[in-house]
């Protein structure tokens, strides 16, 4: 009786390493497989531009512009009209700063600093970026600027003066 | 002096009175028939209780007599079996064994077998448990250090529509530093965290716009072109 009883708890004993050591192996495994399952980290991503002159002449929003609720929404809608001036997509490429004219002669920069994937599945992917503002005879305006943009939102720098109204620079990285 | 409580009577009755009181007690004893008729009364109670008691002792028999004749019995049983050699000695009578106690047969059942290896066996399988759940451990940490090599920086702060003072390059400061004005968990998160800004010269605001059905903020970062 009691040689069976130790019989088990050695049993016992045995299966329970034995079992953890797999249990060990196979999320390691799985860890591996998921690595080799990684595609390679991106290094580049779109930004899309949309360059807006804001005035308060009481034409409204430009429908070309399109669906965007935050132009109504303060402190965008301290005026209220919109015209689209220009809409351009950049290439950005990691450690790459890109520039675009603007049309009171300055300049905006964007540079790609890094970009996150999401960990779970409904997170969104994450851009690093560097945003700079230069007026047209060369001097800083927004001197430096770090942002972790959202997959696929805009956010929106305004201010620069232009034709009696001011630029508003909607960006958006996909 | 005050007439002694009941309490006091029985106490100064012990001889637990403490003086002075105990003096004044028995003055008042002296002079009050009624007090003395109660000490009486506690007199004969006292005596009912000690012969009582005398009774209920003299009905046990004494532990320690009994024990000893046991012993002394037995001693006297071995000392004629040693004696069992001499013939000239006339047989006696075989001795009184004391009866055995009645000991419960678990003692038997309880008592520990030379190769009974039952704690190491537990000790073993404990061991094992633990050293499967480290390995397992050890097996997720280590692949979950491979997938995330450096976890990025990252402004996890969103906030409310805040304005920041134009500063310039050398006064860089993150924006996450200052404290937001709603708490996080109510906020969602904005399209465009403002990690670190640097207005120059210039005075600069951040708002994060909420926009209706939709889950996130909108982030306009305003210059002021003077």
């Amino acid at each position: 009786m009691r040689r069976t009883a130790r019989s088990i708890l050695v049993g016992a004993a045995l299966l329970s390493l034995c079992g953890s050591i797999g249990l060990a192996g196979a999320a390691e495994r799985g860890s591996m497989a998921r690595l080799v399952e990684q595609p390679a980290p991106a290094t580049s991503a779109k930004a899309e531009i949309l360059i807006l002159h804001a005035t308060n002449d009481g034409k409204g929003i430009d429908p070309n512009i399109g669906k965007i609720p935050e132009l109504t929404e303060p402190p965008l809608s301290s005026y209220n009209s919109y015209k689209l001036v220009e809409r351009v997509d950049l290439e950005l490429v990691k450690g790459q700063a890109k520039e675009k004219k603007l049309p009171d002669g300055g300049k905006l920069g964007l540079t790609l600093k890094e970009i996150t994937k999401g960990k779970k599945k409904d997170e969104p992917t994450k851009y690093a970026i560097t945003t700079t503002l230069e007026k047209a005879d060369g001097k800083p305006f927004i001197p430096s600027m770090e942002m972790n943009a959202l997959h696929g939102k805009y956010f929106f720098l305004a201010g620069p003066k232009h034709q009696g109204g001011i630029l508003v620079i909607g960006i958006k990285v996909k | 002096m005050s007439a002694p409580t009941d309490l006091e009577l029985m106490m100064y009755f012990d001889g637990e009175l403490d003086e002075p009181r105990a003096s004044e007690v028995r003055a008042f004893v002296e002079g009050s028939a009624r007090a003395r008729q109660k000490l009486d009364g506690l007199s004969l109670v006292g005596v009912a209780v000690e012969e009582r008691a005398r009774a209920r002792e003299s009905s046990f028999p004494d532990l320690t007599d009994s024990i000893m004749a046991r012993v002394s019995a037995e001693a006297a049983g071995r000392t004629a079996d040693a004696q069992e050699p001499h013939a000239d000695r006339a047989p006696e009578a075989p001795p009184v064994r004391p009866k055995p106690l009645d000991t419960p047969k678990k003692l038997e059942i309880a008592a520990p077998a030379a190769n009974d290896n039952g704690r190491l066996i537990f000790g073993l399988a404990a061991f094992a448990a633990v050293a499967a759940a480290a390995l397992f451990m050890w097996g997720r940490s280590t692949s979950q250090r491979r997938r995330s090599p450096r976890a990025p920086r990252q402004s996890s702060r969103p906030s409310t529509p805040r304005s920041r003072p134009g500063r310039r390059r050398s006064d860089l400061v993150p924006a996450s530093e200052s404290p937001p004005s709603a708490p996080e968990d109510e906020a969602p998160p904005p399209s465009a965290e403002v990690a670190a800004v640097d207005f120059g010269s210039r005075n600069g605001m951040v708002y994060y716009v909420a926009v209706a059905n939709q889950p996130t903020t909108t982030t306009v970062v305003w210059v002021r072109d003077e």
